[in-house]
């Protein structure tokens, strides 16, 4: 299943929505908790065994968005276990004692037939992991790398899944929705939750009660090696055979010193390759139950049958073996600033980031309205980079993100390759000061406001996107976040934006990336003595030389340059300049000397 | 000692509760056993939406008042495929710059903040065989939205400072073009199937793009961008009748010019069977394409071809590759197949999947079983069922918006089809059997044309050794070639 993200917040305006979404009426219901009647409001309904169920009803298209959310996501993985959230994920799909099955008992022999070999088989990967640290072989995964022993084992294993799969009726789970007209069938894992989703014709909404139900309690871990090879393909799409994805994840690792963000969703490999039946079942019996989880439907639907059928689907389902533990790890205050230098195939970049607040956190709303006084066409960033400095390319990116337990201030500019990263991460933060200390005007913030309000409707338009923030933020905080949010940034002030940019933007808390393009863009009309020299320096070096000769032929100040000469002749003749970048310095000096005497020329013409 | 324990516990709850959920209640066994109330959907024909303005503009405008929102996309008859091939790169700026670049009456930057302001979205950009335009905005700002809308259509500024950095955008890019496995194997699978001098393979290059003036980007915007050459789509919170006569006004005084392309041309190129690799470093799964010459649209196995590709490889997890290649074998994550109809020229047939480099000559072997046994076996009626459901039960679903399906009824005069195409769509599907299946899969898959495209780890590739086959090589399926990176910018060799 998809991998999503979600990195950017959703926003839902209160104002105006009156119209929009059906407001219950107060009937004498035990189980509903009444609303304040405004903005999106869902009616609320918990059952017994501790599921929540949100409805909204819109009958403008025959269908329903369908949702379950669960309480827990990568940030829940056990230690050594990274990547088990996604990967049940997965499992989720592989049907249950019941679906996916033509004779569950019969299946079942085999199945206790694999585990038992694959403990064995564990035993002597262990053993091939140790010759591995012993320089024995490279890689536990190539068969012709395998003990005699262990290719035995997996031939036999192969075998047993090819007997199971007599019993097997494929991918039954998934058929079951889409032959019933279920479109969009798929879910995703984040740090702090893991949703199922699917969009059924309006006649079909038992479907959903009868799948859910069942897999939150007879799911078995049907396929389960063969899966876990599956999300490794994954992750070798998404990360490792990427450009830019293996030093995306080493920059997540970075910036979370102690905190479980910093482990990638998808997983460790060498962890992924490890983890075991067993481990999943463990992990299901926990955060699989109604108490750790809500429903949310948005569509057309009668909510009180639909009330009727959750009591009837999902009533009796016991809660989990265990209340869910909560991620008690706290991320230290960082005591110095992280770097990262990264060379890849791409264009050069910098992402800056600054830790901040979890979600709801009474300072988000201003780090919030922060984020989008720096972002779009319009906001500082892209006027001081794109239009004034000419540094960077397309649309700055900014966003906040408050996840459940912290979050992260982030900007990420795509930078000019004839300009530096280190110059534009300059740009941003010489206009972090200017917010800190400097005029913000009732145009700016009015527009952010604008935005807030326009930006919501918009993200009501679909059933599927409703259902989303519904239940990714009652996951994370509550269902309310959907109308409070936007409230609190339309109160946000001028002082409150410069407080949090003193509070937050602290350079020891900062975590910066740097990338260069790997082996550097070759620049046009270059000199090629100006390459062969450029080639002889790190990358850093090499972006370093190449501002300093594109700022000096651009200068038109003879007062500064005339110093720098002087500086750099007596440098020369000083013989303190390292060896390696004598021929860069004798370059840039004969660069510089020629600009002071074509502008001396100039000069003495005009005179 | 505890994870036993606390197994066996979790096994336990899990009998009673299947017990329990059998036991009481009419809860059905099996989710077959659901009975279902019909579902009363019928799709509303283009012509209720459809209006012609008097200046000839043909126009589709449908009433939604689920929000107090405005939406407008504006299609126009253009494309990459008409600018001179010394200047590849033209019609995509000139789409985008007349947006970007500003209007008569206001700078881009001025553009830019009001836009903002409104909290509005308004684009314009121009693809391979059309151009568009489009806005959102608040319903109480349909006036203002409406005339920036028309402004940037009708009189953009092609703004020099803006042009400029967006050709040094574009000539940074240009060099990007070999970063990723995936932009390598787009462009390439492209050249394989049409050849290199077809429009549709034409990218811009540095010297392309350096020979773009300002005066073309206007020359461009006279000759293709004016009502005679545009269909609008519109919805929103709005009276029907209203917003035709503001229409109608808005663009009323705007004289027609020429009627741009009708049609594209085709390729002239027959692909040459093969395996083709390209090594690229540092990645450690390869992205292999399989495929051959499709047809163009309008057949009268359109539909069959249409099931007996989703039985193949597009019904996600009901279709054979995904449940060989993935559910079976885990061999990828993403898989599946495309039998593309194309609307000008034929397209193309093509399967897929990315997974880990010795496992590439493998996995190609069990799709080209699943497509020689399309032909050589008959599909069962379950599978038929399956696939035909799949579309058939979803296609309410397909047009969530009112503005969603404005935008297929254009594309559908856009592209000259049968306004009711979508009406018979439905028993068009029903109608397809298990022998036209195999029929259409003997007529139109040719094992024997195939061309595999695999970019990754060349050697990696070449030597295999899946443990299941680890014998297997790519010559298997043909003359292997390797094929040198292209130089990004201008695609040579």
């Amino acid at each position: 299943m998809e991998h999503d993200s979600y990195e950017r917040r959703l926003w839902i305006v209160a104002v105006g929505l009156l119209l929009i979404v059906a407001s219950w009426p107060a009937t004498a219901r035990g189980e509903d908790r009444s609303p304040a009647p405004k903005g999106v409001q869902p009616r609320e309904v918990t059952l017994e065994n501790g599921l929540t169920i949100l409805l909204v009803e819109r009958h403008e298209q025959p269908t329903v968005a369908c949702g379950l959310f669960f309480d827990v996501g990568g940030a829940n993985d056990p230690q050594g276990k990274s990547g088990i959230a996604h990967l049940f994920e997965h499992m989720m799909f592989k049907g249950s004692m019941v679906i996916g099955t033509s004779d569950y008992k019969a299946e079942r022999s085999y199945l206790d037939a694999q585990d038992k070999l694959r403990a064995k088989m564990n035993a002597e990967m262990d053993k091939m992991r140790l010759m591995k640290r012993r320089g024995g072989i490279d890689d536990v995964l190539d068969p012709k790398q395998w003990t005699p022993d262990y290719a035995a084992m997996k031939k036999q294993y192969d075998e047993l899944v090819e007997a199971e799969r007599t019993y097997i009726k494929k991918d039954e789970f998934s058929s079951l929705y889409t032959t019933n007209g279920g479109a969009r069938l798929n879910a995703g894992t984040m740090e702090d939750a893991t949703m199922y989703f699917v969009q059924l014709p309006a006649n079909k909404l038992e479907l959903f009660f009868w799948m859910e139900s069942d897999r939150m309690v007879n799911g078995i871990m049907r396929e389960f090696y063969v899966e876990r090879d599956n999300v490794r393909e994954e992750r070798r799409l998404g990360v490792e055979s990427t450009p830019t994805g293996k030093y995306n994840e080493a920059f997540d690792a970075l910036f979370w010193q102690s905190h479980p963000y910093g482990v990638p969703v998808i997983g460790w490999a060498s962890e992924v390759e490890s983890i075991t039946r067993d481990d999943v079942r463990d992990f299901y019996r926990i955060y699989y139950a109604p108490n750790n989880a809500r429903m949310v439907l948005v569509g057309d639907f009668d909510s009180d049958k639909a009330v009727e059928m959750a009591k009837r689907y999902f009533g009796r389902l016991p809660r989990g073996i265990k209340e869910p533990p909560p991620v008690i790890t706290e991320e230290p205050k960082p005591i110095a600033e992280r770097r990262l230098h990264a060379e890849a195939e791409t264009n050069p970049r910098v992402r800056m980031r600054y830790h901040t607040t979890a979600i709801g956190h009474t300072d988000e709303a201003a780090l919030d309205v922060l984020a989008q006084l720096l972002s779009g066409k319009t906001g500082r960033l892209y006027k001081r980079l794109v239009t004034t400095e000419d540094a960077a390319i397309g649309e700055p990116r900014v966003n906040n993100q408050g996840r459940k337990y912290a979050g992260y201030f982030e900007v990420n500019v795509t930078v000019k390759e004839d300009r530096t990263p280190e110059e534009v991460e300059q740009f941003v933060l010489e206009e972090l000061d200017k917010l800190r200390d400097g005029e913000i005007t009732d145009h700016e913030l009015q527009k952010v406001k604008n935005q807030v309000l326009a930006t919501s409707v918009r993200r009501l338009r679909s059933n599927l996107g409703l259902m989303f923030q519904l239940g990714l933020y009652d996951t994370w905080y509550d269902w309310s976040y959907i109308n409070e949010a936007p409230e609190r940034m339309l109160k946000v002030t001028a002082d409150d934006v410069r407080r949090v940019v003193k509070d937050y933007f602290d350079p020891k808390t900062r975590t910066v990336a740097i990338y260069r393009t790997k082996g550097g863009a070759p620049t046009e009309g270059e000199d090629p003595e100006l390459a062969a020299i450029l080639e002889k320096l790190s990358p850093q070096q090499r972006d370093r030389t190449k501002a300093m000769i594109k700022r000096i032929r651009e200068s038109t100040d003879l007062d500064r340059l005339k110093p720098m000469l002087q500086m750099m002749e007596q440098g020369a003749s000083s013989d303190q300049i390292p060896e390696e970048q004598k021929m860069m310095f004798e370059y840039v000096l004969k660069v510089l000397s020629a600009r002071v005497a074509e502008l001396e020329a100039a000069d003495k013409e005009s005179d | 000692m505890f994870k036993r324990i606390s197994l066996w516990v979790g096994i336990g709850l899990v009998v009673c509760a299947t017990a329990a959920l059998q036991a009481e209640g009419p809860l059905p066994d099996h989710p077959k056993d659901l009975q279902y109330a019909p579902l009363d959907f019928k799709l509303p024909p283009a012509s209720q939406f459809r209006g012609v303005l008097s200046n000839g503009m043909v126009v589709y405008v449908a009433e939604d008042r689920m929000l107090p929102t405005f939406d407008m996309t504006v299609t126009i008859r253009t494309g990459s495929a008409v600018e001179p091939p010394d200047k590849v790169g033209l019609a995509s700026l000139a789409g985008e710059q007349m947006r970007d670049g500003g209007t008569k009456n206001l700078t881009p930057e001025e553009l830019d903040e009001r836009v903002e302001f409104l909290a509005a979205s308004l684009y314009s950009e121009i693809g391979r065989t059309r151009g568009e335009a489009g806005l959102f905005c608040l319903a109480k700002d349909i006036n203002e939205g409406l005339g920036l809308l028309i402004e940037v259509l009708r009189y953009p500024r092609f703004d020099g400072e803006r042009l400029r950095m967006a050709k040094d955008r574009m000539l940074q890019n240009v060099k990007r073009r070999n970063d990723s496995t995936r932009s390598i194997s787009r462009i390439e699978w492209g050249f394989l199937m049409d050849g290199e001098t077809h429009f549709g393979n034409r990218y811009p290059s540095s010297n392309t793009i350096k020979a773009i003036t300002r005066e073309d980007l206007f020359a461009f915007h006279r000759k293709y961008v004016h009502p005679g050459n545009m269909i609008l789509a519109v919805a929103g919170d709005f009276d029907r009748a209203a917003m035709l006569k503001k229409l109608e006004n808005a663009f009323a005084d705007w004289p027609t010019g020429e009627t741009g392309p009708q049609s594209f041309p085709a390729p002239d190129y027959d692909p040459k069977p093969g395996v083709y690799l390209v090594h690229k470093e540092d990645v450690n799964q390869g992205r292999v394409t399989i495929g051959h010459k499709a047809i163009k649209r309008g057949s009268p196995d359109e539909f069959a071809l249409r099931v007996m590709n989703g039985i193949l490889g597009a019904a996600g997890f009901r279709s054979r590759l995904v449940a060989k290649v993935r559910s079976d074998e885990g061999l990828a994550y993403n898989t599946g197949s495309r039998f593309n109809q194309g609307i000008y020229y034929p397209g193309n047939f093509q399967c897929w999947f990315q997974t880990k480099s010795n496992s590439c000559a493998y996995a190609t072997n069990l799709v080209f079983d699943e497509i020689k046994r399309m032909r050589d076996e008959k599909v069962t009626q379950t599978d038929l069922d399956d696939v035909t459901a799949y579309y058939v039960e979803s296609f309410p679903q397909r047009f969530q918006t009112r503005l969603s399906l404005m935008e297929a009824y254009v594309d559908d005069e856009y592209t000259g089809r049968d306004p009711k195409y979508w009406q018979s769509y439905v028993d068009n599907l029903n109608g397809v059997t298990v022998d036209e299946v195999q029929r259409v899969a003997k007529k139109y898959l040719h094992p024997d044309q195939l061309v595999v495209l695999a970019v990754g780890d060349a050697e990696a590739m070449k030597i295999g050794g899946h443990d299941k086959a680890p014998k297997l090589r790519f010559d298997v399926f043909g003359q292997v070639k390797q094929l040198p990176l292209r130089d990004p910018d201008t695609l040579k060799r």
